[in-house]
Parts: C-alpha cells; structure tokens; sequence
C-alpha cells in the first residue's frame, strides 16, 4: 500500500542525514497531466469529455435554434436541411415535429452528464461507507450489511430504477435517486473486501494500541488505504450511469418532457426508423461518444492509480 | 465441495430470497399511499377511498406485509388491474419468449467472444487482438437498445432481410439476441483476455511447452481450462443481467416477454404484474448464481473452505 509507505518513509525521515532525504515528490496532477498527456488515446477520451462538459455548461453557444421550437408542418427533414421559408439550416435536420435535432442533443448532453455524474457520487459515498463499515467491524455488522447487498444485487437494474421513477413520478432527482438505490452494491462489495484486509494490518493495529479513536483510525488509516480500487470503479461507472439514464428516458420514464434528453429523442425517433433515420443515429452517437470517452479515460485512471488493478472491471 | 458449505448457501439465498420480497412489497407503500398511485387519475376520492378499503390499505403495514407474504410463498401476487388474470400467471406465461432470448444472446456471446479472448491472448498485439479489444470497447460504450436501433434500420428497413419485430423463427430471434448479447460478449472478451494472460505466465504452461507439447494442446488443455473459471462466474451474472436487461431491447423488438409486460404494467399502473415479476426476475438471479457458486465450488474446492 503506498500509503503506509509513505507512513513509514515519514517516520524515518528525521532520523536521516539530509543529503539522503527522499526528493520532494511532484505535485499529483502534474504527475497525472504528464501520464495523461502521453497516451494518446486517453487524451482524446479526455479533450472530448471536455467539451461534451463545455456543451452541457453553456448549451446556448453550440446552437442555431432553440430546441423547444416546434414546427409540426415542417415534420422530420434530413440533415443539412434548409428551411425555404426561413432560411433556417438544420444541421443535423429535424424530429418528428420540425425541432431542430442538434439543439435538442446539445440540450440532452446537460441530463446526462448531471446523471451519470451525481448518481455515481452519491452511490460511490453510500457503498464506500457501507463496505468500510462492514470491512471495519466485520462479525454480525458485516453478515448483516453484506445480506443487505446481496438483495439489492438481485434486482434487476433497469427494472428497479424504473418502478422507483413510475411511483416517486419522474424528475430529474428521482431518477438519480432511483438509479443511486441498486447502484451503491458494487463499492460496497469492493471496500468491504480491501477494509478486511487493511483492519490487519501492523498501521492500524498500531494506531489502536496508541489509543486513538474508532472513528478516526477508520477514516484517517483504513479509508485512504482502501479508496483506490472505488475511484477507479467510479470513474468507469459514469459511462454505465449516462446509458441507465438513457434507457430509462428511452421507455419514458425518465427527465419528463419537453426537457431534452438522448434517451428521449431515441424514443421520438424509434417510430420513425422507416423514413428518418437520423433521429435515431444521432443522439446515439452522442452517447457513445460521451460513454467511449468516460471508459478510455477510466482505463488511464485505472492504470495511472494503480496499475496492479489492471483487469478490475 | 461440503454439505455444510451447501446448506449455508441454501441458507444464503433464502434470506436473501425474503429481504427481496420486502423490498418489493415496500415499494408500493413508498408514496405512504397504494390506492392513488393504483387508481387512474380521474377517479374521485369516493373510489379511491372504497378501493382502498377492498385492496385492504387500511390494515396496519405488518398485518398487510404478512398477507403479502403468505401469499407470495404460495407464488400469489394478486391479480392484474387491466387483465383481470392471475398476475404471476401472465409473467410465466412470458417466461418462454424471455428465455429464449436470454439463452440465445449468452449464446452468440459465447460464440464470439471465446474465440475473440483467446486469440486476443495468445497473439498480444496483434491485429486480431487490437480488433476484438477495440471491438470489446465500443461494444462496453454503446446502449444496446441503440444498435438494436441501427440494425432494425439496416437489416429491417434498408436491406428488408429480417422482420423487424415479433417472436417466430430463428429469423425473429437474430437481431434481439445480438442486441441483447453486446455486453455480454464485451464482457466476456475482455475476461477471458486477461484470465488467458495471467494463465499463459504460470509455470505449469511453460512446463507444459517444455515437455513438447503441441501449442493447441498447452492452450486449449492447459490454459483455457484454468481460465475458464471468472468467466463461468462472468457468464451466470451476465445472464442474470441479461435476463433483467431485456426490458429495453424487448420493447425495441417488440419481443412479447416479460420485460415488456412490466414496462407496459409499470406504464398502466398495474402493479400486482409489477411486482410477480420484478420478484421472479430477481428469484431467477439468486437461483442462477447459487447454482455458479456450487459449480464454481466443485471446480475448485478451495472455495469451500473460505
């Protein structure tokens, strides 16, 4: 564990003549910048997510059109269409009543960059304290948290966050709060293994000898011990958390309407495959997009944290 | 694998098994009010109050829960608002359409990703295995409700080579069982992968070259059979998840499962379907992973004893 390396390296550090003191390490993110800034493809992943950030922030400067402009005479038109009578350009051509698409799917990027964000947060700090706790305490604590986890673990997902949304009625902070219910499970599952591990060690036995408080020796010695592995989980979530949102918006129940979202112009478009296709290509695209670019900039976290933890998925 | 370790699991399960039917007969109680979230928006207070004493609302939580669970051992959650029937009757009676898919999607998965982990382990580097692993990453990134989309244009509408919804024959079955195998055969890719990389630097492999053994057989006798056991624990969760994921790519598909009865029974309200399924989808997951877990013990006996 680096931290107790670190712990020990301290330690020792007065005891030491100065020429043999350990080098100032760098600063952590310009460490990271470094590690970032030579793997290409992580780069990418994260010069998108930039972006898709900036266009979830500022949604106004990336459009033509307000995206709650209906026009239902004009109907589905491809892309790069011209309105003839007002000259308006559709970039990426209109839905089913004449809104313009790029709009809508700029607009759309805010939902699901708020979801997938919040939602892994607040599972990520629930099943952090859950496992911690469990790992912690072990004996009944334990069994009994660790039954609590295998229940949720046995709903299925998409259907639970659905019949939350269907009862608490949809918007925007029910359906985190219904995708953070089953989403906690697997931090808690991954803390609670490493917390067992960490509650032995000599630091931690130590630090209970000197007296110091439960609480305390959980949260200042076991939890940065035990962080790691859940940071990386968590960065590799968001991308699973924007296709939840997604699906949920696609069958109906997610941010209610007219609020865009992709999962919701997907819908729109599922019944029109037949004569406009890009309804449905295009907010696809913008998921995967954003869900590629979460996923190849977790895979660089992943490695630049820990590259022991290489193959945890 | 001991007795003991098989009971204690079977024990396992079924408390599990209960914590699961709390969960889903709280959910209706979250709103604190059953009858208004069941009754259609423009009934009158009179209605309501008169379905909820018939529905039995009325009874304290506890005595209520009870019933709920005398009956749900009887396999009984009451009967469908819209169609009048037994409602775990119309969730078995979609259990064929479900399975079917679920089995033929880990099957396509199978059928791609066993190769694909393989040969993206043995050949490092190679094209293939810059292919399939760029393959596993768009596959991990994509809704697969969208490339059910994108190939219901292509296969469906463009070129007309498939129906485009419904169950029938295998040709219906093509296009719901890839959708719904994307993950799985992601998933599934990138574990054998690295399982096959840390097999293929143990000593026994390279005693098994060094003895002159033909390269098919260190791989195929040797390697894949070690490598095999996180993707039998991949494979029964996939399943699990495959089963409950179908929900989106059923509608997609029109596919008549289960997934699509809930949808629609959540869309009407019509709860008692509700919860038969979302009970019985989550009693097929438990009941899925205690028979890997027993699997995964008699591979390997270590297990047991933990």
């Amino acid at each position: 564990m680096k931290e107790e390396f670190a712990v020990t390296a301290a330690a020792l550090a007065p005891a030491l003549p100065p020429e043999e003191m350990v080098p100032e390490e760098p600063p952590v993110w310009r460490a990271a910048w470094e590690s970032l800034y030579h793997n290409k493809v992580a780069l990418a992943g994260f010069l998108i997510l930039l972006f898709m950030s900036l266009v979830a922030l500022f949604p106004q400067y990336f459009i033509l059109h307000s995206p709650y402009d209906q026009n239902p005479a004009l109907g589905p038109k491809p892309p790069l269409f011209t309105d003839k009578e007002t000259g308006r350009l559709f970039l990426m051509g209109t839905d089913s009543i004449g809104r313009d698409l790029l709009a809508r799917i700029v607009y759309g990027a805010r939902v699901s960059l708020t979801v997938g964000l919040t939602t892994v947060f607040i599972s990520g700090t629930i099943g952090v304290l859950i496992g911690l706790v469990s790992g912690f305490f072990g004996g009944w604590v334990d069994n009994l948290l660790m039954r609590i986890v295998d229940i949720f673990l046995a709903f299925p997902f998409v259907l639970l966050a659905l019949c939350l949304v269907a009862i608490l009625k949809p918007s925007l902070f029910i359906v985190i709060v219904a995708i953070s219910v089953r989403i906690w499970v697997p931090y808690a599952r991954l803390v609670r293994g490493s917390s067992l591990a960490v509650r032995e060690m000599e630091f931690v036995t130590g630090a209970k000898a000197a007296g110091l408080s439960t609480l305390s020796i959980m949260f200042k010695y076991v939890l940065p011990n035990v962080l790691a592995p859940a940071v990386v989980v968590a960065t590799l979530s968001v991308g699973r958390m924007i296709i939840i949102e997604a699906s949920l918006s696609f069958l109906g129940l997610g941010v209610p309407p007219p609020n865009p979202t992709w999962g919701g112009i997907l819908a729109d478009g599922r019944n029109y495959i037949d004569t406009a296709w890009w309804i449905c290509v295009f907010p696809g695209l913008a998921i995967m997009l954003t869900v590629l670019s979460t996923n190849l900039l977790g895979d660089w976290f992943r490695d630049f944290i820990d590259p022991r933890l290489k193959g945890v998925d | 694998m001991t007795w003991s370790y098989v009971v204690r699991r079977l024990l396992q399960s079924l408390i599990v098994l209960k914590g699961v039917l709390v969960i889903t007969f709280l959910m209706l109680h979250l709103t604190g009010d059953p009858a208004s979230l069941m009754m259609p928006e423009d009934s009158t207070t009179d209605e309501i109050a008169e379905f909820r004493q018939r529905m039995g609302f009325n009874d304290p939580l506890l005595v209520q829960y009870g019933r709920f669970f005398v009956s749900a051992l009887k396999f009984e959650f009451g009967v469908s608002f819209r169609q009048g029937e037994p409602a775990m009757k119309l969730v078995l009676e979609r259990i064929p359409a479900t399975a079917e898919l679920a089995l033929a999607a880990i099957l396509i998965a199978l059928v791609i990703s066993l190769p694909a982990g393989v040969i993206s382990a043995t050949r490092r580097n190679s094209v293939w295995d810059r292919v399939s692993m760029l393959g596993a990453l768009l596959g991990q990134s994509m809704p697969n409700f969208w490339l059910g989309l994108m190939l219901l244009i292509v296969f469906a509408v463009w070129l007309n080579l498939l129906p485009s919804h419904g169950r029938g024959g295998l040709d219906h079955l093509i296009l719901p069982a890839v959708t719904s195998g994307l993950y799985a055969t992601a998933r599934i890719t990138r574990v054998l992968r690295s399982g096959m990389l840390d097999v293929l630097g143990e000593d026994y492999v390279r005693t098994a070259r060094s003895k002159g053994l033909r390269e098919n057989m260190v791989i195929y006798q040797h390697a894949l059979k070690n490598a095999a056991i996180p993707v039998v624990t991949v494979i029964g969760l996939e399943l699990g998840i495959v089963l409950g994921g179908t929900v989106v790519v059923e509608t997609v598909f029109a596919w008549p499962g289960v997934g699509r009865l809930t949808v629609n029974a959540i869309m009407n309200d019509d709860f008692p379907i509700v919860q038969a399924a979302v009970f019985f989808l989550a009693f097929m997951f438990i009941f899925i992973n205690l028979v890997v877990d027993l699997l995964y013990a008699w591979l390997d006996p270590r297990i047991s004893y933990k």
